[in-house]
């Protein structure tokens, strides 16, 4: 039986699906009765998603703009 | 190390970068800037120094393309170059700062905070709210910690690549990941957890009750206790 310390442990390799089988299912067992473990990951997995989601997913048109403006001018021989 | 320059799709265009044709250097930096400038405002926490990291990223890529060794993929040493440029700009800021595992304690990253969250906790705030409060999250996180997170979490590099551009095992990476996301967790916590909700819903009610007494509608006849 897993106990809380080592789901923690396995916690990002969980999330990220970088588990075997066993560990899966010993995990998910113990998240089936931890409440607090289930809302750790729980709330770590939204923590992702909503990192993910509220950075610019790229560089904006402007920014990209201006740096292939400079990047000619290096090409032109520039600075 | 592994060899997996036989798969690198960016080889191609470095060839001809190297012989002199711009276009395909431009071709080469349309590939990467989204990733780069991701990397960049990730450790940086703003546009403005982001925008410069990019700049210097490419400009360096561009000086220094004839020192590729392709040991390694294009990628791993683009990401090398974005890092240290971006590090430049959190100096300029904050003095020196250093990639060295600062030995962050244990009871740092253990999670203190398990209410559970709200559906969607995001949407309670403006999405530039909330981008700042992520980026604040990041921002608090040790540098050895952060680049991990960013490089992972905002840049979607995989473990292996990630490992090898900061020269760390595959297992420190991970154990330094783990960390880095239960701290981003624990600060945004602190914002999308039922509790402070609930808390502030009470301030509210408690407004309206003030009202009410201001009002002279309270039929409560003891009004004390309530400042
Ligand atoms: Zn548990």
């Amino acid at each position: 039986m897993f106990d809380c310390r080592q789901v923690l442990a396995e916690l990002s390799n969980y999330v990220d699906d970088e588990v075997t089988l066993e560990l899966r299912h010993a995990i998910e067992e113990h998240l089936a009765r931890c409440g607090r473990c289930s809302v750790v990951y729980d709330t770590t997995r939204r923590t992702l998603k909503i990192v993910s989601g509220s950075l610019p997913p790229g560089a904006p048109l402007a920014v990209s703009e201006r740096l292939h403006v400079r990047l000619r001018q290096l090409f032109a021989g520039g600075a | 190390m592994r060899q997996r320059t036989a798969s690198d799709e960016d080889l191609p265009l470095v060839d001809r970068a190297l012989a002199g044709d711009t276009q395909a250097f431009e071709d080469l930096v349309r590939r990467h800037e989204c990733r780069v400038f991701r990397t960049a405002v990730g450790l940086t926490g703003n546009n403005e120094d982001a925008e410069e990291a990019l700049q210097d990223t490419f400009l360096n890529v561009y000086q220094h393309l004839g020192e590729f060794r392709r040991d390694s993929r294009f990628t791993t040493w683009l990401t090398r170059i974005a890092i240290n440029a971006a590090l430049q700009k959190i100096r300029r800021r904050k003095g020196n700062v250093s990639l060295d595992d600062p030995e962050v304690a244990e009871a740092e990253f253990m999670p203190r905070r398990v209410e559970s969250w709200r559906e969607n906790p995001e949407r309670l705030y403006a999405a530039e709210e909330t981008r700042r409060l992520v980026e604040e999250a990041i921002l608090s996180l040790p540098p050895a910690y952060r680049v991990v997170f960013v490089l992972r979490d905002v840049a979607e590099m995989d473990t292996v690549e990630a490992a090898e551009v900061l020269g760390l095992t595959v297992a420190a990476l991970k154990s330094r990941l783990l960390r880095a996301r239960l701290m981003v967790r624990e600060a945004l916590a602190a914002r999308f957890a039922e509790r402070p909700v609930l808390k502030s819903r009470l301030v509210q009610a408690g407004m309206m009750v003030k009202q009410a007494v201001a009002a002279g509608l309270s039929r409560f006849p003891r009004q004390n206790g309530e400042e």
